[in-house]
């Protein structure tokens, strides 16, 4: 009775081996990604918006 | 036997268990974002596999409540043949994949790494052949034609016999219900193993790494296939499940050819095949096959079965192994010998219906006709031969 009960402990503790898992994995921390491209039209703005702080540097000078 | 030579027996049996199986790790993922949306991914890779590890990426856009592997646009350190090491890194363009929205704050990628799977890519192959004079035994295996598929991962070994056992232990612990199977040596193949058992051994494999499995018992897909022996369907397979299941007979047959293009075996250098090659039944009467003639003899002693070790032979260009020979290998289509005249030109699942499954690769015992990578055998689900074996494919 004592063996038969070593035996199965020791069976059920094989089976409860922890996943041997082919694949290995782990996350990284989040980040941001903001993969937004800027429209036309707002870079026309923008690049009007430095040309108005050129212009203006220029005309202060 | 003395009650303490059991004892040391199984306790050893345990030990074994847990050493016999060395992990690989990745660690120290982090991800940086460059000003043109490039996203550069560095990790740590420790593994038994000095050379040979395939690695993926997935992505989480919800702080890692749920990852997704849609993303491609992967360079570096990624996919087949990546070293062990550390300060690996690959660059994800992510303005290159369609994501659903442009702004995610809580971004992350999940490192993966196996030294057991080969990534098969995504695309276009030739499968099949139109019948050539002296290959005419061969008729279902025309004609040839274009199979689209999905990438997909493959074990670059055909299921040990100690994987077997490993999982079939676990499983019959949870729920399941197995044949035996058997192998000559930990390190070759299980055989006599029928396709039934094949697939529920999938479903437990899942299982027991923490996978979504593939196979229900209907096609409501609500109760995991665990026991008895049931005709699966093809709406009975979860395919876009992230657990093991087996290859499809376009998978099993795309991974056979290796990239190469028209080539009769594995390998793309030749078109003959020899005992060097692979382990199959010699006979220099067939045109293309240089023997010698007979079993190959480094692999008879010991008796039947005259299996190899699993991975003896050099592998195919994707880094296959045992692609011809050793043992056939089960694949999920139902069999039919008309099915290439009809079926779908993109990741075919077989026929609906059938009483025969799909067998591929050839064996030991076998002549070299049947190792080449078109040909097609088939056997009824429940048969348990020395021949039959199989290995297990994932998808992305």
């Amino acid at each position: 009775m004592r063996t038969r009960t070593i035996l199965l402990l020791t069976v059920l503790a094989v089976c409860a081996v922890p996943c041997c898992a082919d694949w290995g994995q782990a996350a990284s921390p989040d980040f941001v990604l903001d993969t937004t491209v800027p429209e036309p039209a707002l870079l026309g703005l923008l690049a009007l918006g430095v040309a108005v702080k050129i212009f203006r540097v220029q005309v202060q000078s | 036997m003395k009650t303490s030579s059991m004892i040391a027996v199984v306790v050893a049996l345990a030990l074994g268990a847990f050493t016999a199986v060395a992990a690989v790790t990745v660690t120290n993922v982090t991800a940086v974002v460059s000003p043109e949306k490039v996203v550069t991914i560095s990790y740590d890779l420790a593994s038994p596999s000095a050379l040979s590890n395939t690695v993926a990426v997935s992505i989480s856009t919800n702080a890692g409540a749920t990852f997704f592997s849609a993303c491609t646009n992967f360079s570096g350190d990624v996919g087949n043949n990546v070293t062990a090491g550390t300060g690996k890194q690959m660059l994800w363009n992510a303005l290159q994949d369609t994501l659903p929205t442009n702004n995610y704050p809580a971004t992350q990628v999940r490192v993966w790494a196996s030294d057991s799977m080969a990534l098969i890519p995504a695309g276009p192959f030739q499968m099949g052949t139109n019948n050539l004079p002296y290959e005419s035994q061969m008729p279902d295996a025309g004609p040839n034609h274009t199979v689209d598929l999905s990438a997909f991962y493959m074990d670059k070994y055909e299921v040990t016999s100690q994987q077997w056992f490993a999982v079939r232990n676990w499983a019959l612990a949870n729920g399941y219900t197995f044949g035996a199977g058997s192998g000559k040596a930990a390190t070759h193949p299980v055989q006599t193993v029928s396709w039934y058992d094949c697939v529920k051994w999938c479903n437990a494999r899942s299982e027991k790494e923490g996978l979504t499995p593939c196979y229900y018992t209907s096609a409501d897909q609500t109760q995991i296939w665990r026991i008895d022996q049931i005709n699966l369907s093809n709406d009975c397979v979860n395919w876009t499940a992230n657990g093991y299941r087996l290859p499809t007979e376009a998978e099993w047959e795309k991974a056979a050819r290796g990239g190469a293009v028209g080539m009769r075996f594995p390998w793309s250098d030749v078109q003959t095949i020899s005992l060097a090659q692979a382990n199959y039944y010699g006979n220099t009467g067939t045109a293309y096959d240089l023997g010698p003639d007979g079993n190959n003899p480094l692999f008879t002693p010991g008796g039947y079965p005259y299996t190899s070790p699993v991975g003896y032979f050099a592998p195919n260009g994707y880094g296959l192994y045992d692609m011809a020979g050793n043992v056939f290998e089960w694949c999920w289509d139902w069999y039919d010998e008309t099915y290439y005249a009809s079926s779908p030109a993109s990741n075919p699942t077989g026929p609906v219906t059938g009483t025969a499954r799909v067998l591929r690769g050839g064996y030991w015992d076998v002549h070299a006709t049947y190792c080449r990578v078109a040909v097609r055998l088939d056997s009824a689900p429940d048969v348990t031969i020395k021949d039959f074996g199989f290995r297990c494919v994932r998808g992305l």
